[in-house]
């Protein structure tokens, strides 16, 4: 009998788990003429280092709320609190303005879809024709 | 908008007090103009769109206490009181405001303006940016007004401890420099080198800053390259003051009557001490090293810095540098911190009066603490404990001993009655946080 509550514990572990491992998808506006991008970019214009494009182009990171977390997590492996306190020292030497978060998916999709340099990221499954995808985090 | 009109009218206030202080020369005149600037581009641009407004802030509450009451313990030198056994709340407290416009893709400007314990002109002292920040593409970036100074690794970040693990920035390589912005310009040109990112920063300006009973006006230019590559982070820095104003409360009065024929009639040689109690003409040159590793788990800090003033008895050369190890465990950081701070500064024999008037013996006394007393010799270790329990908001404690040398305590609070003791312990704990 004292197996069950460990056995429970263990499939709400691997339920949970499943939830943290859903896809995102990195978006960009369909006329940009990247098909793809580079992992340590991404880290780049997330972490306000530079926000250009392989090509040279400038990027225009937007964050949204819902996903925020897990997307750091899986761009950097480091849990959000680590990417607060990185952010807090390049917002508040000026060094850079961290990225504009939105509510949700929809509202990701919508400013990408109107700004040419806008990079965004979805939950895969939400990403829509309108929206070019470049990168798949796992 | 009410809360934009009562930034405006903080601007306003703060633009008035700059105004009133800009005797101190031409280039500090820029302050207000950017502010002035900054103000008027913000309400021209927030009457069509307030969203392009953000207004975020950082601060920290804590406490601090040591076991002695022979010496105060200050973050650096631009503190007016110190930490003794009785604990105090300033030493590691401060609450900064940051208001941010982002104009368009290139162009953006930021105000910030930090409430703390600070000597000098509260407002202007305080007033840590206030500068237009232009990016024509990724890789260029210009900053002009009031601008943070980046000498060192943390230097435009010390007041943001939620940046950081430890409780402040290293006292031996940090406490010595009062310099927190300058007014003047900065450029930054981005590479992408191999699978890292190369920076290359070169800035320009002007400095003042009030530290004691001490007024500095320095005009200066610096220049850093950053190599960031994974979970590393090197640094190379070389800047160079160049004093151009030197004042203290009856210093002129002081130089002029130890010049004067008729006092060295008197007191023979005594003019020979004039020139080393101003800076003016002085040329500082600070030449660091800097390197940094985080793995998320792992995290480690060094630096190392040589400040050649030519040796002058009111800032002698200094070297100094901090070696730091962090280990995370979930939302736990425990770390440690070993700091050490020379400085090589020269023994002057001030001569003896003929006559042994009071008055004449109280000067002498005076003289020889400024010139004999500017020295910094410390050594310290750290431990401590940064808690990330909840969103934004991370709990430190730490604990640091210092050992103290003979004609070494310049960065701390010195009280003149008291010899300083060999070593001290500092306690000190709080909440940093974002919002």
């Amino acid at each position: 009998m004292k197996t069950m509550p460990i056995l429970i514990f263990l499939l709400l572990m691997v339920f949970s788990s499943q939830q943290v491992m859903a896809e995102l998808a990195v978006i960009v506006n369909p006329n940009n003429k990247l098909n793809s991008i580079e992992r340590n970019v991404l880290q780049d214009i997330y972490l306000g280092r530079m926000r250009g494009f392989a090509d040279g182009s400038m990027a225009i990171p937007i964050d949204q709320a819902k996903l925020r977390s897990e997307f750091y997590e899986k761009l950097t492996n480091r849990p959000i609190e680590q990417i607060n306190a990185f952010w807090a020292r390049i917002m508040f030497s000026g060094e850079a303005s961290p990225p504009k978060i939105m509510p949700d998916d929809a509202d990701v999709i919508s400013i990408v879809k109107a700004n040419p340099g806008a990079i965004g990221y979805v939950s895969k499954n939400s990403a829509t024709d309108e929206v070019k995808i470049l990168l798949i985090l796992k | 908008m009410s809360s934009f009109f009562h930034i405006s009218r903080l601007l306003i206030l703060m633009c008035a007090s700059s105004f009133y202080k800009s005797a101190f020369g031409p280039i500090k005149i820029i302050i207000p103009l950017a502010l002035v600037f900054l103000f008027t581009m913000t309400l021209a641009y927030a009457s069509n769109d307030t969203s392009i407004l953000s207004v975020k802030g950082f601060g920290t509450l804590a406490g601090t206490g040591t076991d002695t009451n022979a010496i105060g313990f200050r973050r650096d030198i631009t503190a007016e009181t110190g930490a003794t056994k009785s604990w105090r709340i300033p030493t590691d407290s401060r609450l900064g405001l940051q208001l941010d416009a982002q104009f368009n893709e290139q162009l953006s400007a930021s105000v910030q303006w930090v409430l703390k314990e600070k000597q000098g002109d509260f407002f202007e002292q305080n007033l840590d940016m206030a500068f237009l920040r232009w990016s024509p593409s990724p890789e260029w970036t210009l900053r002009f007004g009031r601008v943070p100074s980046d000498i060192f690794m943390l230097a435009d970040h010390r007041n943001i401890s939620y940046a950081y693990p430890w409780m402040r920035p290293p006292q031996e390589f940090y406490g010595f420099n009062p310099v927190y912005h300058y007014d003047g310009i900065d450029i930054t040109k981005k590479f992408r080198l191999s699978e890292g990112l190369l920076s290359l920063k070169v800035s320009g300006g002007y400095s003042f800053t009030q530290a004691g009973p001490i007024d500095n006006g320095a005009g200066f230019f610096s220049s850093n390259v950053i190599y960031e590559f994974g979970n590393w982070k090197s640094r190379l820095s070389y800047s160079q003051g160049h004093t151009s104003k030197f004042s203290f409360p009856n210093g002129d009065e002081l130089i002029n009557a130890i010049s004067s024929p008729q006092l060295n009639a008197i007191w023979p040689n005594i003019q020979s001490f004039a020139p080393q109690l101003s800076m003016v003409g002085t040329t500082i040159h600070y030449s660091a090293l800097g390197i940094a590793y985080d793995d998320g788990l792992w995290l480690g800090q060094a630096e190392a810095a040589y400040i050649n003033s030519g040796n002058h008895p009111l800032l002698p050369n200094l070297a100094n540098g901090y070696i730091s190890i962090g280990r995370r465990v979930a939302k736990l950081t425990v770390y440690t911190l070993l700091g050490i701070s020379k400085s090589f500064g020269d023994h002057y024999d001030i001569p003896q009066p003929l006559f042994p008037d009071p008055r004449l013996l109280a000067a002498q006394q005076e003289i020889n603490n400024a010139i004999n007393n500017g020295g910094i010799d410390e050594k310290s270790v750290s431990l401590g404990l940064r808690w990330d329990f909840y969103t934004n908001m991370a709990f430190k404690v730490q604990w640091s001993h210092y050992w103290l040398g003979q004609n070494g305590t310049q960065s701390w609070l010195e009280d003149p009655t008291q010899s300083p003791p060999d070593e001290v312990n500092v306690f000190s704990t709080g909440i940093d946080f974002v919002f």
